[in-house]
């Protein structure tokens, strides 16, 4: 357990500098475009008032976070694609770094099964964290907010409406717990996907890459299917209830991840080799 | 430990993140509606859902928008909808044993497709194959469930054999004595198959209509009533004929019912320009094996001779109900001798202006919406079709929650029976 949680940390420092940056670039990004936006609903209301042209109107900060989904979105996207590059370097710079490290990492005397949980939950600890920081920022947006612009024109937004604004919050942040059990559960199953496909390509090269596409391409068949399927009225030709079709689907996806790790595990004790 | 600050540190706020999340969302920030009734029966809303939006709104500056539906037992917003959760229940549960709801598995949920009695319960669906290149096969899937000892018999009959037997629809089905009744229409006619409880096709009885002469101009639309308990037994089938524009003269000789037959002549279109102009009522009695025709409706003021209105058959009046967001007027015949009685409702006795209107079950509920501006108060009226009594009034409970400048209304849009 130790040396698992050695090799956790060790994952971690190594991406720490990329991790800062994302955040350092979320939080600029999304700060910087509320406070801009919120010192010109001030300007605005303000100058309204001393010319007493228009009566000036209440403003919340759902109002830049509705009309700006990109701006605020951009960053996320930018966190997204990064993790999801990482899903694949943190095996492939192990063969390819500047010291190929996997061959020390293969030869550490504790089951090698580690490597693959210790990158798993490095990767988790990173999505967790920026989520962490994604609602400390969305507080931290409306506190600017509320800040800048003058009480008398403020109207308070609560978090959850923060989120409904924009389509990446919802699926980001979904209010209820089933469906972030669902959502990241579902996302947590596609990275053992491909962290195995890794696996298969490095344990049996050349063919291995075949190995690994053809293995990619029957999950994302199977996984993709269960999607269309519950989107279709499959169940009611089956004589299912929606729910209980629903709890089908769900155990395939249980089924396709605990064989993901079952055949990545295999893959790195049985073929993998520097 | 030191070495490992940062990890513990990225770990802790993680999970202390996620987990204050999960907190709040498990707390619910929403505000919790419910449907409490008033006056009457509770019973009277069973299975009722309320769709409606959620909005807030401070002063007259509306943000935030959250679809709900809303029960006698509280609130389910959209996005906590479970999909892990059974959420549509069949209608016919409720009236039968839970050792019986097997039964409805894989079924419809169209009432009319069953038929149920203290003794059985019947299943039937119509299909349509192409046995070859010419002729096309109609079949009758049956399937029978005895309620005392559960056991289930399951038979495919073919009633048709034809070159165009296309879109049977499975109107009614019926046990009369130990025969099985299927009323279907297709091929624009009427026709009632009669089998026997082993799913042998004994006859077939065409439904036939007085023909009626009618003026230059008017034009007959042909429907069947709907019933409220269609799976339950009852002696007759309501058949409405509706005439728009013209003044019609009254039925004369009998003639098989063919409201869109082949030639084109008597291809019924109904336009926007006819007008309403009368409803004769007939019923098809299923021990008689024929049509008698019950009363007939003249459309009377601009209400009635819109094209839209409801109709629901019980087991003693068929009603016909229309309403805009003034008024709401019922007219009921009665199915033993035709006679003809009205009552109408404004939006004042309703308790504010009719949103929205739906007939079940031998009942009108009535949503009414009472209130300017943006503050909107909410009555269900729910009115007996029969005795045109006002039975019960529900309302939503809080009607508006405030929470400091910022009020949570819940707009209802309209209601279903699950």
């Amino acid at each position: 357990m130790k040396a698992l949680l050695k090799l956790i940390h060790f994952e971690i420092h190594r991406f720490r500098h990329i991790l800062f940056g994302l955040m350092g670039l979320t939080a600029l990004v999304q700060i910087g475009a509320t406070v801009l936006f919120a010192i010109g609903e001030r300007v605005e209301r303000l100058s309204e008032y001393e010319n007493q042209a228009i009566v000036p109107g209440p403003v919340s900060v759902l109002e830049p976070l509705a009309n700006n989904r990109g701006l605020y979105g951009f960053p996320v996207l930018i966190c997204i694609v990064t993790l999801l590059l990482y899903v694949f370097l943190s095996w492939y710079r192990e063969w390819f770094g500047k010291s190929t490290l996997i061959y020390r990492l293969l030869m550490l005397p504790m089951p090698r099964r580690n490597i693959y949980l210790a990158k798993l939950a490095a990767l988790l600890v990173f999505i967790g964290s920026l989520l962490a920081l994604q609602l400390v920022l969305l507080l931290a947006i409306r506190a600017v907010f509320n800040a800048i612009v003058p009480d008398e024109y403020l109207v308070f937004a609560g978090l959850a409406d923060m989120i409904n604004t924009s389509a990446v919050f919802q699926i980001l942040l979904p209010l209820s717990l089933e469906f972030f059990v669902l959502f990241y559960g579902m996302g947590i199953t596609c990275v053992l996907v491909l962290f195995t496909a890794v696996l298969l390509e490095r344990g049996r090269r050349p063919r291995g890459t075949f190995l690994a596409a053809a293995y990619v391409a029957g999950m994302a068949v199977l996984l993709l299917g269960t999607i269309v399927a519950r989107a279709s009225s499959l169940h009611e030709w089956l004589n299912l209830y929606a729910y209980e079709f629903t709890w089908i689907l769900a155990g395939i996806w249980m089924v396709a991840a605990a064989f993901a790790v079952w055949l990545g595990f295999r893959a790195l004790n049985r073929t993998v080799s520097v | 430990m030191k070495r490992y600050l940062l990890s513990i540190l990225l770990a802790a706020a993680a999970l202390v993140g996620i987990g204050s999340y999960c907190v709040y969302g498990a707390m619910n920030p929403f505000p919790e509606f419910r449907v409490v009734v008033g006056e009457g029966d509770e019973s009277l809303l069973d299975g009722a859902v309320f769709g409606g939006t959620m909005v807030r709104q401070y002063g007259s500056w509306k943000y935030g928008s959250y679809y709900a539906e809303v029960t006698t037992e509280g609130t389910e917003y959209e996005f906590e909808r479970s999909l892990f959760k059974k959420r549509n229940r069949h209608p016919l549960e409720a009236e039968l044993d839970p050792d019986a709801h097997a039964f409805l598995r894989g079924k419809t949920f169209a009432l009319v497709n069953f038929y149920l009695d203290d003794r059985m319960i019947v299943y039937g669906e119509l299909d349509t194959m192409q046995i070859n290149d010419l002729e096309r096969e109609v079949t009758a899937e049956l399937e029978m469930m005895d309620l005392a000892t559960g056991k289930r018999t399951a038979f495919r009959t073919v009633l048709e054999t034809g070159s165009r037997k296309s879109f049977p629809y499975l109107a009614d089905v019926q046990r009369i004595g130990d025969e099985l009744h299927l009323f279907v229409e297709m091929e624009n006619r009427y026709r009632v198959y009669v089998l026997t409880l082993e799913g042998e096709l004994v006859r077939k009885v065409d439904v036939g209509l007085p023909a009626g002469q009618e003026e230059e101009g008017a034009r007959r639309r042909i429907g069947l009533a709907s019933n409220h308990r269609p799976h339950a037994a009852k002696g007759v089938v309501g058949i409405q004929v509706m005439t728009y524009g013209g003044q019609v003269a009254p039925p004369s000789t009998p003639m098989p019912v063919e409201f869109y037959g082949d030639d084109e002549a008597n291809f019924v279109i109904d336009t926007n320009d006819d007008a309403l102009a009368r409803v004769d009522l007939y019923v098809y009695d299923y021990a008689e094996e024929r049509v008698r025709q019950v009363g007939t409706l003249i459309a009377e003021d601009a209400l009635e001779t819109g094209r839209s209105f409801s109709n629901q058959m019980t087991d003693t009046h068929h009603h016909l109900v229309w309403n805009d967001k003034d008024q709401l007027r019922i007219k009921q015949i009665s199915l033993a001798d035709g006679s003809v009685r009205t009552t109408a409702w404004t939006a004042e006795q309703l308790g504010g202006s009719i949103g929205y209107m739906t007939l079940h079950d031998g009942k009108a509920y009535v949503l009414a919406i009472d209130g300017n501006g943006y503050e909107k108060h909410f009555t269900v009226n729910i009115l007996d079709l029969d005795s045109f009594a006002m039975v019960g009034k529900a309302g939503l409970e809080p009607a508006i929650r405030t929470v400091g400048d910022v009020s949570e209304t819940l707009y209802l849009h309209g209601m279903v029976f699950r």
